[in-house]
C-alpha cells in the first residue's frame, strides 16, 4: 500500500460551483481564492456579483426613501392640492432607480479604484508579485458579505424599532468580513505577509478616499459659499 | 463543500428574495400613506357665539396643534365668535380649550396634540394671535368677511402654510413662518379694506407666490431675499426696483398714488422663492 502522494481537489462546475464560491467566500477565503487563483477565473462572475449586490441595495435605499418621502408628503396634501400630488407621487417612482444606477455606478468605480490603490501599493512599495486584473477578479468577490447589509436593510424595512439594532450588528459583520477578504485577496495574489495586505487593502485607499473626500468638501464649500471658508 | 454550498444557496435566496421584496414591500407592508381618511375619526365641535361672551370686541387667539392641520375660513355669520370643528383619531387627547375674558377682548387659548382643525370666524369681531402647528400645516382663506389686525401663522420645525386672500380682505399684518418647509400665497385680491402687510419667512425650503394683486385701487410693492439660494420671479407688468440672484424688489406702477397699499417681505434662508409664476397652483387655492 503506498503512500499518498498528491492530492488533486475537483472544482465544481455549473450553478453548484457557483454556489460553493459564494459560501467558500464567507466561510473559506483563503482556500477559496487560492481554488480560484489555480482555476480559470473570469472577470464576468466578480462584475455581475458587484452589479446585483449593489443594485439591490440601491433599489432597497430608493424604496425606504420613497416611502418617507410619502410620509413627509402626506402633510402638503391640502397646500398643493391632492391631484397636483399624486403627480408628484409618480414621479417619486424615479428615485429608486436613480440609487439602484449611481449605487452601481459608485460601487463598480470603487471596485476599480480600490484595486489600483492596492496593485500599486502591493507592488511598488512592497514588491509583491500579481497583477491587477487578477486582483480586481479576486476584489468582485468581496461584495458577497454585503449580502447580510441587504439582509439587514429587508429587516428595517418591515419593522425599523426592532431590527434597527440586529440590522447595525449585520452591517458591521459585513464591513469587517469585506475588510479581511480584501485583505487576503491582496496578501494571496501579492504574495505579501498579512500586515503589509492590510496596509495595501485598507489603510492606504481609506486614506486616499479621506483625503479626496476632504478635497472635493473644500472645492464644493468653496463654490457653494463663495470662499466663505 | 456541503457548508459552502448551503451559504451559497442562502446568499443566493436572500438575494432572489431581495429583489422580489424590493418590488413588493408597497404591497406586503401595507399601502404608502393614503389621503383619504381610512382611519375611524372622532369629530368634537366647539363653538362660541355673542351671547356667550357679551361686550367683547376683540378676539386674541393663543392656538397650537403640536402635530396635524388647521384650516381657517371666514363666514358672514355675524354672531359667531368661533367654531372649532376637531377631527381627531379615537383615542387621541381631547382638545384643550380656555376662554378668557378681559374687558372687550376674548383670550381664546387652545392646544392640540394631534387631529386637524377647521376654524370658522365670524365678521364682527377683530381677531389678533398666534396659530401655529410643530409639525403639520396650516391653510388660511381671508374672505372680504375677515376682520384682521394681526394673525403669526406658524409651522414651528416643519410643514406648510399657505394662504389664500380674496377681494375685500381685511387685515393689518400677517405674519408667516415655517422652520423647514414651504409657504404658498395666492393674492386674489385686487382691493382691500386698508393698507396690509405681510411678511413670510421660511428658514429652510421655499416660499412661492402664484400672483401678485395689480387691482386699479390696490397698489402692491414686494421685496424677496434669500441667503443661501435664489429668487426667481416673473416681472411682467411691475416695475423692477432691484433684482439681484438672491434679492428682488418689485410694485405696481400705481404703487405711490393709490390710497390703499399691500407691503409683501419674504425672506427664505435656505433654499429659493418662486414669485409671480405657475407652479403647482393648488385646487384649493385657485
Amino acid at each position: 500500500m503506498g503512500n499518498e502522494t498528491s492530492v488533486q481537489r475537483e472544482s465544481s462546475s455549473g450553478f453548484t460551483g457557483f454556489l460553493e464560491r459564494l459560501g467558500g467566500i464567507l466561510l473559506e477565503p483563503r482556500r477559496t481564492f487560492y481554488d480560484m487563483m489555480q482555476g480559470k477565473m473570469g472577470i464576468l462572475e466578480p462584475l455581475l456579483l458587484i452589479i446585483i449586490f449593489f443594485g439591490v441595495q440601491g433599489a432597497l435605499v430608493g424604496v425606504f426613501t420613497v416611502r418617507i418621502l410619502y410620509s413627509f408628503l402626506a402633510f402638503f396634501s391640502p397646500i398643493i392640492g391632492t391631484e397636483q400630488l399624486r403627480t408628484l407621487q409618480g414621479s417619486l417612482l424615479i428615485v429608486p432607480v436613480i440609487t439602484t444606477i449611481s449605487w452601481i455606478v459608485v460601487a463598480l468605480l470603487l471596485w476599480v479604484v480600490s484595486a489600483g490603490i492596492a496593485h500599486l501599493c502591493a507592488q511598488f512599495i512592497f514588491k509583491g508579485i500579481g497583477s491587477y486584473t487578477q486582483l480586481l477578479k479576486l476584489y468582485g468577490y468581496a461584495s458577497v458579505p454585503s449580502s447580510l447589509v441587504v439582509l439587514g436593510m429587508m429587516l428595517v424595512s418591515l419593522n425599523f424599532s426592532i431590527f434597527f439594532g440586529p440590522s447595525l450588528i449585520l452591517c458591521l459583520i459585513a464591513v469587517f468580513w469585506t475588510v479581511i477578504i480584501l485583505v487576503i485577496a491582496v496578501e494571496r495574489c501579492y504574495l505579501i505577509d498579512p500586515g503589509q495586505a492590510f496596509i495595501s487593502s485598507f489603510i492606504v485607499p481609506l486614506i486616499v478616499y479621506l483625503a479626496l473626500s476632504a478635497l472635493v468638501w473644500l472645492i464644493s464649500s468653496n463654490l457653494v459659499l463663495g470662499g466663505f471658508l | 463543500m456541503r457548508a459552502k454550498t448551503i451559504i451559497g444557496g442562502i446568499i443566493t435566496i436572500i438575494l432572489l428574495v431581495s429583489v422580489i421584496f424590493t418590488f413588493m414591500s408597497p404591497i406586503v407592508l401595507g399601502p404608502f400613506p393614503t389621503f383619504e381618511e381610512d382611519r375611524a375619526k372622532i369629530i368634537r365641535t366647539y363653538t362660541l357665539f355673542a351671547s356667550d361672551a357679551p361686550g367683547v370686541e376683540y378676539v386674541n387667539l393663543n392656538f397650537t396643534i403640536k402635530t396635524g392641520g388647521i384650516d381657517i375660513n371666514f363666514t358672514n355669520d355675524s354672531n359667531l365668535i368661533y367654531r372649532f370643528v376637531f377631527k381627531q383619531d379615537e383615542g387621541a387627547t381631547k382638545p384643550s380649550i380656555e376662554n378668557i375674558t378681559v374687558n372687550s377682548e376674548l383670550i381664546v387659548n387652545v392646544m392640540v396634540e394631534s387631529g386637524d382643525v377647521k376654524v370658522m370666524f365670524g365678521n364682527s369681531y377683530i381677531y389678533n394671535g398666534t396659530l401655529r402647528v410643530s409639525l403639520g400645516r396650516i391653510t388660511a382663506k381671508l374672505s372680504n368677511y375677515s376682520n384682521i389686525e394681526f394673525l403669526d401663522l406658524a409651522a414651528i420645525y416643519a410643514g406648510g402654510v399657505s394662504v389664500n386672500i380674496k377681494d375685500g380682505a381685511s387685515f393689518d399684518h400677517l405674519n408667516i413662518r415655517v422652520n423647514a418647509g414651504g409657504i404658498m400665497m395666492q393674492i386674489g385680491a385686487e382691493t382691500l379694506k386698508k393698507n396690509s402687510s405681510i411678511s413670510a419667512r421660511v428658514e429652510l425650503g421655499g416660499v412661492i407666490i402664484g400672483s401678485i394683486p395689480m387691482g386699479t385701487e390696490l397698489g402692491s410693492r414686494l421685496r424677496a431675499t434669500a441667503d443661501i439660494g435664489g429668487v426667481s420671479i416673473a416681472p411682467g407688468n411691475f416695475t423692477v426696483i432691484k433684482q439681484t440672484i438672491n434679492e428682488v424688489e418689485i410694485r405696481t406702477n400705481n404703487y405711490l398714488i393709490v390710497p390703499t397699499k399691500l407691503d409683501i417681505e419674504i425672506f427664505t434662508g435656505l433654499g429659493g422663492s418662486m414669485i409671480n409664476q405657475a407652479f403647482f397652483l393648488p385646487s384649493n387655492l385657485s
